[in-house]
């Protein structure tokens, strides 16, 4: 009997955690539904923009930098291989003025991104490796992987946990590239359960350890969740890079015809 | 110039009329670039040779301006010009002046020592014509194709200032024309066309100059101290007349220069056809022999010589894609009409005009973040060469650059090394920048020539003890010879100090 009653109660639990666990599939979205819901959130067809790029030394020292930005949603036109276009023409320091950087996210996971660099002091347009992406972008903490849009099929995502802060709820997701080699191991992604916005981005080296850390601060702009400061974080060397947007304007028209190598050399008129 | 900057100021008027209609108007994109914006640097450059004589090479300082300042959504106006001020004489008291009076520059106030140079003077508009996007730049510009570093492939439409060699940064070293570029953009597709009513010639260093080159290595000037034929007297009594240089007038329509270069990216790809067709800014020598009686000696061959330039048209290609941590591209040109020295008394002239392909594949490597790598493999080919021409058939060229950034990209060390296959010489320049803030850098570096004098790089790595030139004719005895009057070997170490300076409105 008292076998019959211990079975019973292992059978009890096991179900009951079982149950519980079936509970939590149902209230949790998985990872790549987290993702998907951050990807569908609206961001306008196009975006302009002018940031200030803070590169701050562990001694204390800052650099700045100031950039025109620049970008579309390039999916449904043209070719039909694109996912979103993007250019950024650097305005300061007087060293790097006209410098632009050019990158045409494609639609397709499998297909590499195309990215081109334009230096004045050359007057060329040159190409960048896909190798290169993980590489410093302008000595930033940025990488020009950072700075392209990242397809959800890109990468496997997990659901690690959900939880609660400042009366906020936030699922945090493991998204790990599906190609290799990649400029990061893994990500983890915060992600807030309301706004579907990403407040803190983890980014671990191919060695498993944390390398860089994303902390991004948002708010509405006609209506649209807009990201007013990027403030990435390098734990080896503990340089940052603090990027604030200002002038953001959304739905501006924005043609194909802006993000060539003629725009890169003639600017944005 | 000032014939230029008149068509300029009509142009500006002719434009502003029509661009309200053409311009984008309501949809001007914001952020938009400032109304006014000066940037600038200033600049001391100072050389001091390596090899005895142990003097200061050059010690320029170069106060550069830019300003843009926009008329209205699409119109632009630039213009941009350096001041350069060289006191090299007051450093080491030899009297060194600029070695010709360059062009678009000019003396101030007399003096041999302040220039002032117009690099850049144009109207740009952007707009839409149609469905095209149209980026239209008229006035005094540079027109650069391709992307080889450290040789000029592709890059054909402006002339180059060689009088330091090739060490000066070809942005610098690159003659503004006066004309017209106009690209355009539809459906994935650009096109340029561009169109130059003047003329500029390569700027050759001076005979008598730290890089003057060496008349007699194959392809520069006719081997004109071999010369012999009866009823000749024995050389080295030729004689030669250097007259002055022909060159082709500008805005005539005789004279103007036009090309097209179309692009597209295809599949990860990115591919171009050029076209240009215009003057060659090289100097082609055509050499004519007189013969002229000389009491005591009888007749005497005269070597009348004259610089003058050959229309050329030139077709090129270009491909970039990128793989893994590499990005390969290529270029190149074949050009027809190009003018080369033949060694040979029975031609009339002295030259043959030939076609030439000119040839680079690139690969960059950026496997290391701190590391930008790229070899560049240069193919130089004369097609119908002949015996007689001193220049080899085939000539290869390699070169390798290594930079390295460190300390969060304010250090950059550096090694460009630029090898000639065909005579083993080279020209090797290590140097580091230190970007010690966002305005100031301070570069120091080495300018190293190695090789045997019969190559393009080694002419400059010797200097020899006697030398027929062509500014000491007649030779004065026979079976002598005179010292070489280039200074030679003119390996330097530098230090560039530069403050970059700027103001927007």
């Amino acid at each position: 009997m008292a076998r019959w009653i211990r079975g019973f109660f292992a059978v009890a639990l096991v179900c009951g955690a079982l149950a519980g666990a079936a509970r939590g599939d149902e209230s949790a979205p998985s990872g790549e539904e987290v993702m998907r819901r951050v990807d569908a959130r609206p961001r306008g067809k196009t975006q302009t923009a002018r940031a200030v790029w803070h590169l701050l030394a562990s001694d204390g020292s800052e650099r700045v930098r100031e950039t025109r930005n620049y970008w579309r949603d390039a999916r449904g036109t043209g070719s039909g291989k694109l996912h979103s276009q993007r250019l950024l023409i650097f305005e300061q320091p007087p060293d790097v003025k006209d410098t632009a950087f050019l990158s045409w996210s494609a639609n397709d996971p499998a297909e590499d991104d195309d990215q081109w660099i334009y230096l004045p002091a050359l007057r060329k347009v040159r190409r960048i490796a896909v190798g290169d992406r993980g590489s410093s972008f302008v000595g930033t903490d940025f990488s020009y992987d950072d700075l392209a849009d990242r397809l959800v099929e890109a990468d496997e995502h997990r659901l690690l946990r959900s939880e609660e802060r400042d009366g906020e709820r936030y699922y945090v997701v493991e998204s790990t590239p599906r190609r290799k080699p990649a400029p990061y191991q893994k990500r983890v992604v915060f992600v807030n359960a309301s706004t579907w916005t990403i407040p803190r981005i983890e980014y671990f080296a191919p060695s498993g350890e944390l390398e860089k850390t994303l902390e991004v601060r948002w708010r509405e702009v006609q209506g649209i969740w807009t990201w007013e400061s990027l403030d990435m974080s390098n734990a080896r060397s503990g340089h940052r890079t603090r990027v604030e947007i200002d002038q953001v304007a959304y739905d501006h028209a924005l043609g194909e015809d802006l993000f060539t190598e003629n725009a890169m050399r003639a600017g944005v008129p | 110039m000032r014939s230029g900057a008149r068509l300029l100021a009509a142009a500006s008027l002719a434009i502003a009329a029509v661009s309200p209609a053409a311009a984008r108007g309501d949809d001007a994109v914001v952020p938009a670039e400032p109304r006014l914006r000066v940037t600038g640097y200033l600049e001391s450059d100072t050389a001091f040779r390596v090899r005895t004589p142990l003097t200061f090479q050059k010690s320029q300082n170069r106060l550069f301006l830019d300003l843009e300042g926009r008329l209205t959504d699409s119109l632009r106006v630039r213009a941009s010009g350096w001041l350069l001020y060289d006191p090299l004489a007051y450093l080491v008291g030899r009297g060194h002046e600029f070695p010709d009076k360059p062009v678009n520059r000019w003396q101030i106030g007399d003096s041999r020592h302040v220039e002032a140079e117009l690099r850049e003077l144009t109207l740009d508009w952007s707009g839409h014509v149609g469905p095209a996007r149209v980026d239209v730049r008229l006035g005094e510009q540079q027109v650069v194709w391709g992307q080889s570093l450290g040789l000029r492939i592709l890059d054909i439409v402006n002339a180059q200032d060689f009088r330091e060699f090739i060490l000066d940064d070809f942005d610098n070293a690159r003659t503004p024309l006066v004309g017209l570029n106009v690209e355009s953009w539809l459906a994935g597709w650009t096109l340029q066309t561009i169109v130059f009513p003047t003329f500029e010639p390569n700027q050759l260093p001076a005979s008598t100059s730290e890089f003057a080159l060496n008349p007699l290595l194959p392809g520069f000037l006719p081997s004109f101290a071999t010369i012999f034929a009866p009823p000749l007297v024995t050389p080295p009594f030729a004689a030669v007349n250097q007259q002055p240089e022909i060159k082709p007038p500008s805005w005539q329509l005789g004279t103007v220069a036009y090309g097209f270069r179309l692009a597209r990216t295809v599949r990860g790809v990115d591919l171009g056809l050029y076209f240009h067709d215009g003057y060659d800014p090289a100097q082609t020598w055509d050499r004519r022999i007189e013969y002229i009686p000389v009491a005591g000696l009888g007749t005497v061959p005269l070597n009348i010589l004259r610089a003058e330039h050959v229309r050329v048209r030139t077709l090129g290609g270009s491909f970039s894609t990128a793989t893994g941590s590499f990005t390969i591209w290529g270029e190149g040109t074949l050009a027809f009409g190009r003018s080369f020295v033949v060694d040979d008394l029975s031609n009339p002239s002295g030259f043959v005009q030939r076609s030439d392909l000119h040839t680079v594949i690139g690969v960059d490597w950026t496997g290391w973040d701190r590391l930008f790598a790229n070899v560049q493999w240069i193919e130089a080919v004369v097609l119908g060469h002949e015996k007689t021409m001193p220049l080899d058939a085939w000539q290869t060229f390699f070169t390798l650059l290594l930079r390295f950034n460190l300390r969060n990209e304010t250090v950059f060390p550096q090694l460009f090394v630029l090898y000639g296959v065909n005579e083993h010489d080279a020209i090797l320049r290590p140097a580091v920048e230190w970007k010690v803030t966002d305005r100031l850098a301070l570069t120091a570096g080495l300018d190293l020539f190695t090789g045997p004098s019969s190559g393009l790089f080694g002419q400059y790595a010797h200097r020899n003890e006697c030398e027929v030139v062509p500014t000491v004719l007649p030779v004065p005895e026979a079976g002598s010879c005179v010292p070489d009057v280039r200074p030679g070997r003119p390996s330097r170490v530098f230090l560039r100090l530069r403050y970059a300076f700027d103001f927007a409105k």
